[in-house]
């Protein structure tokens, strides 16, 4: 926009001067003319902020694009005064490495085998019960419920022993099946945490109309509770995704690397071990793992905005 | 569409607290019926256990002729229409009053066309593909009725369903509202705080209080002939003066003792067929009522219902008519029921302090001419004939 929006007309320069709101709430609230609401101060914080988390992603960039000599004598950010050692070459060299048995691209793959079902499986579940400890009456919910949140504070290595045990009588040690598993009963308690708390907070009239409609519970779920859950369960899925997608641990105990392949983390560990420190393929690979991520989120964020129950409830 | 039989009808919490005693109330076929009372008299428990969304503790509730205590709301055939609306957020007009259809299965060319009858009654034709988010209060309310309407069900519940619009759009839907009632003919019960809506819309009003039926009748015979002074005191605005006094014999004629002896008025025959018990007694307490309308210029009375020198504490002039604030030396009826005809807490503890005084103040309804000072004396006329009278114990109706 280029014109100004014209002051509101007033009687004398001293009312003018008084409607003018101080520069001290300009800066944090903003100027109301502005939409976006924030102040400069708010807005300088925000921005410095973001370039703090940035810098290390961007020394990973660059360094990905310099030459192995380069990556070992001198920081990333000296790149910019000597262009002349930017090169590509780190990607199709990476690209063709293979660790573990496992190039990238097959690491790259099998990661998401694992990524996908292991949020998948934990979401549907828990919006379930999250559904049931909000709107179903019956003995022992809010214990039950009190349980599942205590769980949140488990930590995992302490069920891996009884989990491997486990699995190898059930003949699943090592395969994708046990993993996912494994993955969605950790993620669970915070999911079905997080979506209680959500679903919980709908409407109840909303719910109490359904019913009266003529919707059983199953009908409300699918119908009412679910397309209204999208921000929470977006939410919970980028969570969920992030935490399967860069998990090491699990992956390394869990799954048999040496029969099924490599998992993108495993692949970038198992890479400084073949070829010692070798940076400048390291900073590289890891970059290509990072996309997946990076497009999940800028994916799902949009449906961050919890504007989606507008309009259900008053006037 | 079907009748609503509630038989000594309970509602137990399972903490133990009683919401509903012993509620019998009929609503026949294509009645409609207004459930009012104070906040947290059980009114809308009430009418959510016809809904089936509160569970009945005892009692027998019938719909058409079938006993539907416990039947799941889908079963009863009831279509609800809530303070807020309830829309379905994420789905459009036509969606939201389609949904119970849809979900009866009702073929889809029947759905559309009985939608379309409900948006051609209610207005809503532009509105169709719209989200709720994008209609207005008075919309989204005519959209909460199509959804009731498409159904054609046995009965519309209704839970204060404008008590979320602004003043001059509830005047509106409220006569809408009452005109579609009438026009489908369905059995409405209809939840409300607001006496006005109570008086405007319904065949008959129950009034509730803690949990208890108090009284069931026409809108008019409820404002004429209270059953007791709960509804004496909750119905009517300003609502009617309620002070003490002794009823007195003398001369075969039947007399009201009040301000501690100072005023005598006569009480006509009219009174006292109306209230023939109060011709019994004499000496004894009762508890008198007197609506704002019921005073006049003293001219305009017999002699023995003139109230003398009445201090006046506060003049309003409303424009069609003035309010006259006066002192009486009868003390007001200070009881838990009088608290809830009040439903102003407030208010109450103001007039509990007027009562440890032994007056209070009442309001006379006049033509708005020769307003009284403040602070002077005036004579008023009391139209007793119309005055009631109720046992100052128990504040029944002494008939």
């Amino acid at each position: 926009m280029t014109t100004q929006p014209t002051p509101p007309a007033a009687d004398t320069v001293e009312e003018a001067k008084q409607k003018e709101p101080s520069a001290l709430s300009k800066a944090i609230k903003g100027d109301p003319d502005d939409r976006t609401g924030a102040g400069w101060f708010v807005k300088g914080m925000l921005l410095i902020i973001s370039a703090l988390w940035l810098v290390p992603t961007v020394g990973l960039l660059v360094s990905s694009f310099r030459t192995q000599a380069a990556v070992n004598s001198s920081g990333w950010w000296t790149a910019f005064f000597n262009p002349a050692e930017f090169t590509v070459q780190n990607y199709g060299e990476v690209l063709q490495q293979s660790v573990g048995g496992s190039t990238l691209a097959e690491a790259f793959i099998n990661s998401i085998v694992v990524a996908v079902p292991a949020t998948i499986i934990p979401i549907t579940a828990a919006a379930f019960a999250a559904y049931a400890f909000s709107w179903m009456e019956f003995k022992g919910r809010e214990t039950l419920f009190i349980v599942f949140v205590v769980l949140l504070v488990i930590p995992l290595q302490v069920a891996f022993i009884p989990i491997v045990n486990l699995y190898s009588t059930l003949g699943i040690q090592g395969t994708f099946l046990g993993l996912w598993l494994a993955h969605a009963g950790f993620g669970m308690p915070l999911a079905v945490y997080l979506l209680r708390n959500y679903i919980g907070s709908l409407p109840r009239e909303v719910i109490e109309s359904a019913r009266v409609d003529g919707a059983s519970h199953f009908t409300t779920f699918v119908r009412l509770i679910l397309p209204l859950s999208v921000p929470a369960l977006a939410a919970f899925a980028i969570f969920q995704f992030l935490w399967t997608w860069n998990d090491y641990l699990v992956a390394l105990i869990l799954l048999d690397t040496a029969r099924l392949g490599q998992v993108s983390t495993t692949y970038l560990a198992g890479m400084i071990g073949t070829f010692g420190a070798r940076q400048h393929l390291l900073s590289a690979g890891a970059f290509i793992t990072i996309l997946v991520p990076l497009a999940v989120f800028f994916s799902l964020q949009r449906f961050f905005i919890r504007g989606l129950t507008a309009g259900s409830v008053k006037g | 569409m079907a009748k609503i039989v509630m038989d000594d009808i309970q509602k137990v919490y399972p903490d133990g607290t009683q919401a509903i005693f012993d509620l019998s109330l009929e609503v026949d076929d294509g009645e409609f019926v207004i459930l009012v009372g104070p906040s947290g008299c059980g009114k809308s428990t009430a009418l959510r256990m016809v809904a089936g969304l509160e569970e009945i503790s005892g009692g027998k509730m019938y719909i058409g002729d079938k006993v539907v205590n416990d039947l799941s709301p889908k079963e009863r055939d009831i279509a609800m229409v809530f303070q807020s609306y309830a829309l379905y957020p994420h789905m459009s007009v036509a969606d939201n009053m389609g949904f119970a259809l849809k979900l009866a299965k009702v073929d889809k060319s029947e759905i559309e066309r009985r939608v379309k009858e409900a948006s051609d009654i209610l207005g809503l034709n532009e509105y169709l593909h719209r989200k709720p988010k994008a209609l207005s209060g008075g919309q989204r309310q005519r959209v909460a009725m199509g959804r009731a309407i498409v159904r054609s069900p046995q009965a519309f519940l209704m839970d204060e369903p404008l008590s979320n619009l602004d003043a001059k759009l509830r005047v509106q839907m409220r006569a809408e509202i009452a005109a579609l009632q009438n026009r489908l003919g369905v059995t409405t019960m209809y939840v409300t705080h607001d006496q006005i809506e109570a008086m405007t819309m319904g065949d008959r009003v129950a009034v509730l209080q803690a949990g208890r039926l108090k009284q069931v009748d026409s809108p008019q015979q409820l404002y004429d002939r209270p059953d007791n002074l709960f509804v004496a005191g909750f119905i009517g605005s300003p609502s009617m003066n309620i002070a003490t006094g002794k009823v007195l014999k003398e001369d075969g004629k039947v007399y009201l003792e009040l301000d501690r002896g100072e005023t005598k008025l006569e009480v006509p025959d009219e009174a006292l067929d109306r209230y023939p018990k109060a011709a019994d007694l004499d000496g004894a307490e009762v508890a008198i009522g007197i609506r704002p309308e019921h005073y006049g210029p003293p001219n305009e009375v017999a002699p023995g219902q003139v109230w003398k020198n009445r201090n006046v504490e506060l003049v309003e002039m409303l424009g069609s008519e003035m309010l006259v604030h006066f002192r009486t030396e009868s003390a007001p009826i200070v009881t838990e029921d009088m608290r809830a005809a009040i439903d102003d807490d407030e208010m109450f503890e103001e007039i509990k302090k007027q009562a440890e005084s032994g007056g209070q103040t009442f309001t006379a309804r006049f033509e708005p001419d020769n307003p009284p000072k403040v602070d002077s004396k005036i004579d008023i006329g009391v139209k007793t004939e119309f005055l009631h009278l109720f046992d100052a114990e128990n504040g029944l109706a002494l008939r």
